[in-house]
């Protein structure tokens, strides 16, 4: 087997609570507490959790955005602690949530999509005009739109501009993290639709995350699925949304609304919310529909072969909750 | 039986442009009637307009309003006065932004049931205490005495929902209010939502742009674009069949837990226009894979296909 592009292993990100009048650090928070993950070249891995769940954080780390606090990053055999920021920005990219908020209101677009070229100085003037232009015709702007504002475009096309200007120096991973999220539904199917083409034109590798499940099961090769901090489930797409085998993940694809009347039944309502109460057990029991006594006792490793699952009972599920 | 809210030819204009534009809808008692649209179609500002509080600025005016029997004017706030909270409640999407971040939650709702009904402090908490615990607050006694910021936003949409539905309204007006809340979270609030209503008879009116929330819970839907309601029926007979493009688009362009992966989605081309720039004849006639040049060049009437199953398409009989 090849190496994968990216190599994720045992990644802590813990932050420190500071409180009291001395500001002294009294806890730390597990953002991200134990972390493996692979992605391959070409594959597109989900990360799909809630919110609070941790896996912006493990974006950010991945990116070299947020220091590690333990674990390693690897891309392409090297630690990414080790790379230099230049380094790292060529080859790996990210889109976010708001599109807005990414770009400068008072930049062209077109120099918006330029700006990365330009700061790593490749070619000449004149070749990134030319190559602003050509990332504008793939991911379907206009060229004649280059001198305009972010103002004067809709949300879709802001978009469309971040994920040019992501694609500016032919990266190898891309990190999207929410970029459909904000979107509305008719501007959202256009974005995953670019995403896809995108992804097989170019053999990009994405690291795909979202809250939404049907997003998530529509783009992705496989599909890590986490929950305060940890990686509950591991699967193929197929695998994974078929048949779930950690109790979490049935009760969020269980608690997806879908757009068919009178199925409102077979939901599994979870108690309470995701609390950070963790005895060293399971941190899912406390909220589990199919927890034993010593699932707050011991903590389940993620095992298993292809469909990985951090459960001690992952056979108590019926093999399709949705229906 | 007349209905509990009823509304007709409702426009709202802002710097001309009509943002809601003779839009009339009604809902019954115990009746949930879904208002559908993406960002910009003025379904939220109907829904502010139905509560007097759409900018006075904006003109808002309808030809004929009533809400539980009272005659109400969008241009008249003052009408509304006497009926906000005892008669309609709201919540809002945000409910962290909602609820005053100074007041402990207990005085809040505490407020909201004493401005309407007033009772002496002891009844009052004892009301909150037990609504917070209808509402699926844990320890309702110990939460009264925190402040937001202490609350997850799962916990404070309850309070809101807690806040809306004290003082027992014959309608509710929820806003998006679950679009802030993770899938989890959502599905014990739209549970909550439909339970209150069963016991209550609460009308609501639910705005979102999700069709599997609408599919979830709605008796009744009404889809607007561009400022209008293109296409209005019963629930089930629109998921069977949808009588105006766009809500055929809409239903196809989200992916789904039962559909294919990694295909092209049908999309819809292009983006909704901004309320100046609405085209003559049909808003949707630019995006529509079934415009003619009628469409482009008149509008089309509301009308219904099928009893109790209206649509405003020049070609309703061809969508599928």
């Amino acid at each position: 087997m090849t190496e994968p592009l990216l190599d994720v292993r045992d990644l802590h990100v813990h932050f420190p609570i500071r409180e009291g009048a001395l500001r002294r650090v009294t806890r730390h928070v597990r953002a991200v507490d134990g972390v493996s993950l692979t992605v391959g070249r070409g594959e597109i891995l989900g990360l799909v959790g809630e919110s609070g769940c941790g896996k912006s954080t493990a974006g950010a780390a991945v990116l070299g955005m947020q220091a590690p606090t333990s674990g390693s990053v690897r891309f392409d055999g090297r630690d990414v602690a080790e790379m230099p920021a230049r380094e790292i920005a060529r080859r790996m990219s990210v889109v976010f949530q708001d599109p807005t908020a990414a770009l400068n209101p008072r930049m062209s677009i077109g120099d918006s999509i330029g700006e990365p070229l330009a700061i790593h100085r490749t070619g000449s003037a004149r070749a990134r005009a030319d190559r602003v232009a050509e990332l504008m015709s793939l991911v379907g702007l206009d060229r004649s739109m280059a001198g305009r504002r972010p103002g004067a475009l809709s949300g879709g096309q802001r978009q469309r501009v971040v994920i040019a200007r992501a694609l500016a120096l032919d990266p190898d991973l891309v990190v999207l993290d929410e970029a459909v999220s904000a979107l509305d539904v008719s501007i959202q199917s256009q974005i995953l639709n670019l995403l896809l083409d995108l992804q097989a034109r170019l053999n990009l590798s994405y690291l795909f995350i979202s809250h939404d499940l049907s997003v998530i099961r529509h783009v992705t090769d496989r599909v890590a699925v986490m929950y305060l901090g940890r990686i509950v489930e591991e699967a193929a797409a197929e695998d994974l949304f078929a048949a779930p085998r950690h109790p979490y993940t049935a009760a969020l694809l269980s608690a997806v609304p879908r757009p068919e009347p009178g199925r409102r039944s077979g939901r599994v309502v979870l108690p309470g919310d995701a609390g950070a109460d963790m005895t060293g057990g399971c941190r899912f029991a406390p909220r589990c529909p199919v927890a034993r006594p010593d699932c707050r006792d011991n903590d389940p490793a993620l095992v298993g072969g292809a469909h990985r699952a951090a459960c001690f009972y992952p056979d108590e599920l019926s093999p399709d909750p949705g229906d | 039986m007349s209905p509990l809210l009823a509304i007709e030819d409702l426009t709202v204009e802002i710097r001309g442009a009509p943002v809601v534009d003779g839009v009339s809808l009604s809902i019954a008692a115990g009746e949930t009637l879904a208002l559908v649209g993406e960002s910009g179609c003025g379904k939220s500002m109907t829904a502010m307009a139905i509560l007097g509080l759409a900018p006075e600025a904006a003109a808002p005016r309808a030809a004929r309003a009533t809400l539980d029997g009272h005659a109400i004017d969008p241009a008249r706030p003052d009408r509304m006065d006497g009926l906000r909270g005892r008669v309609v409640s709201t919540i809002f999407q945000e409910p962290v932004l909602s609820l005053d971040p100074t007041m402990r939650i207990g005085a809040q709702v505490m407020e909201a049931l004493r401005l309407h009904d007033p009772m002496p402090r002891a009844a009052a908490a004892e009301r909150v205490a037990a609504m917070l615990a209808d509402v699926g607050i844990p320890d309702p006694r110990l939460r009264m005495r925190q402040y937001p910021h202490e609350l997850s936003g799962g916990m404070c949409q309850r309070v809101m929902i807690a806040m809306a539905l004290i003082t027992r309204p014959r309608l509710l007006i929820a806003d998006e209010p679950t679009t802030a809340l993770d899938v989890t979270t959502q599905a014990q609030i739209l549970d909550l939502i439909a339970r209150l209503r069963d016991e209550t008879g609460t009308a609501v009116l639910l705005i979102t742009h999700d069709m599997g929330v609408v599919a979830e819970v709605a008796d009744r839907v009404a889809v607007m674009y561009a400022g209008r309601i293109v296409e209005q029926a019963p629930a089930a007979t629109l998921f069977a069949r949808q009588r105006h493009p766009y809500t055929a688009l809409l239903l196809r362009t989200i992916p789904r837990l039962d559909g294919p992966r990694k295909t092209a989605l049908p999309a819809i081309p292009g983006a909704v226009p901004a309320p100046a720039d609405w085209p003559q004849g049909c808003r949707f006639a630019p995006r529509c894979p079934l415009a003619i040049d009628t469409c482009r060049a008149e509008s089309p009437p509301f009308a219904e296909v099928a009893p109790g199953h209206a649509a405003a398409c020049w070609r309703s009989e061809e969508v599928t």
